[in-house]
């Protein structure tokens, strides 16, 4: 091969770059209202899980006659002008409780009432969100769906498998004493479970549950006002 | 390991000895077919080359996920091959490797975008991995030895079967990690619960990527066996 110019590498250089970022660019900004969908239906789905069975044919009509949206403050007065559904968690984590907007999805079927929380969170590579579905009591756990980007399969990605997920349900948020509490999951698997705020965890994934006790915790105690401002 | 040295080595720089004096060779040629071949037992890139190891580590703890990486590392790997196959009288020598990784990056994000719009549920599934293509040396390799010094045809073959010989060692590594590991393959339960009401538990450090070096090691070591001539004297 003969030994090439410095122009003519300079060129090759820039035109190669800008032909793969033209290419890259087009069809990401052509495929961007399928994968924005997508996104959209399984954030649907994700809700609908936490307190059905979920059909992909009737998601989107499931979806708008069971699912009513709210948005609430911290201070548990309800915000008319926001639409749950486009909230962002992942940037109103960033913002200061006060000023944080807080969706709140509700569930009615056949006289059957349920509350929905969504809740964001840092597993041990990416964000992981979280659906809480409580009874209309507004204490019993009633579901869970946990969802993450790139946690380890096998480890830490175990948390969005129904075996894991199954396990807070029928847990208690508020203790006897009627303080919030929330529900708990320990360190490591086999653990003995005895009461009603703790779950068990699993081995190798203690980073991805740290971060799923941040979500359900940290995160779940600001909705305090909130869940009494539904409840009465 | 031999193909490190030829990595860093920039003597390498293609030559089309055939160029115009040999007849045309049919796609189909023993020679053609042993790129296909070559990759499954003398010349794994895994075993005998001992490139890619760090993503056989990673995505090893399922077959799903071994099986999904492997055929994401054929697509990419093949078409990677023939287009800088394509292209090999054009790039310049001193950037040919940023050409390379241009390309390869090019294809993988190509792959994510797709499926991200029309296979969401694979593309989620997926997510870290299809990153992790592009720092998969094997590709690399394939590129600088054989797509920049070979026609477009025998590239192609070459990208593929090295995919395959890659995909192989990454199915047989989960399988052993999986079954042993949560007693499950695919995600279907095999090991059947009477083991486990007899005293049977799944082992944890077959989750570790330790597992997979010990699994890869063995692999390893049966193989040489078989074929001492893969055995390095030194």
């Amino acid at each position: 091969m003969q030994q090439h110019s410095n122009s003519y590498t300079l060129r090759y250089a820039i035109f190669f770059t800008t032909a793969v970022a033209i290419v890259l660019a087009l069809l990401a900004s052509g495929l961007r209202p399928m994968q924005e969908r997508n996104i959209a239906q399984a954030k649907r789905a994700a809700i609908l899980q936490s307190v059905m069975e979920v059909n992909k044919e009737t998601l989107e009509s499931d979806y708008n006659s069971y699912i009513t949206e709210f948005v609430y403050a911290l201070d548990g007065s309800e915000k008319v002008d926001e639409a749950a559904f486009d909230v962002d968690i992942r940037k109103q984590v960033k913002l200061a409780d006060e000023e944080r907007s807080y969706p709140v999805y509700r569930y009615d079927r056949d006289g059957e009432t349920r509350y929905i929380i969504p809740l964001e969170g840092k597993g041990l590579w990416g964000p992981i969100t979280a659906f809480v579905a409580l009874d209309s009591d507004l204490n019993t756990i009633s579901g869970v769906v946990f969802e993450h980007e790139k946690e380890t399969p096998g480890l830490g990605a175990e948390i969005s498998m129904a075996m894991f997920e199954d396990r807070y349900q029928g847990k208690k948020l508020y203790s006897d004493g009627g303080e919030l509490v929330s529900v708990r999951v320990l360190k490591g698997s086999g653990n003995l479970i005895d009461s009603e705020h703790e779950v068990d965890g699993l081995t190798g994934a203690t980073m991805t549950l740290n971060g799923v006790n941040g979500m359900m915790t940290d995160e779940l105690l600001l909705y305090e006002n909130i869940l009494t401002s539904i409840k009465s | 390991m031999s193909t490190d040295s030829t990595l860093a080595n920039p003597v390498v720089v293609p030559v089309d000895v055939a160029k115009d004096s040999a007849p045309k060779e049919p796609f189909w040629s023993p020679k053609n077919k042993r790129l296909l071949t070559d990759p499954f037992n003398d010349d794994n890139p895994i075993t005998v080359q001992v490139l890619g190891v760090c993503s056989a580590l990673a995505v090893t703890t399922q077959l799903k996920t071994a099986l999904v990486m492997s055929v994401s590392v054929v697509v990419v790997m093949a078409c990677a091959n023939l287009l800088i196959s394509l292209l090999r009288n054009t790039i310049p020598s001193r950037i040919r490797m940023i050409v390379q990784l241009l390309v390869i990056s090019g294809l993988v994000v190509m792959v994510d975008q797709v499926l991200k719009a029309f296979a969401y549920d694979v593309a989620r599934q997926l997510s870290v991995y299809i990153g992790l293509i592009i720092t998969n040396c094997i590709i690399m390799g394939r590129l600088e030895a054989m797509a920049m010094s070979s026609k477009p045809a025998p590239s192609l073959l070459d990208g593929i079967g090295n995919g395959v010989g890659y995909g192989v060692i990454l199915i047989v590594v989960a399988f052993f990690r999986e079954l042993f590991g949560a007693g499950t393959l695919l995600g279907f339960q095999v090991v059947p619960q009477v083991f486990y009401d007899m005293g049977y538990v799944n082992n944890g450090i077959m989750l570790t990527s330790a597992a997979a070096m010990f699994i890869i090691a063995i692999v390893i070591w049966i193989q040489r066996s078989r074929n001492t001539k893969l055995v390095d004297i030194s």
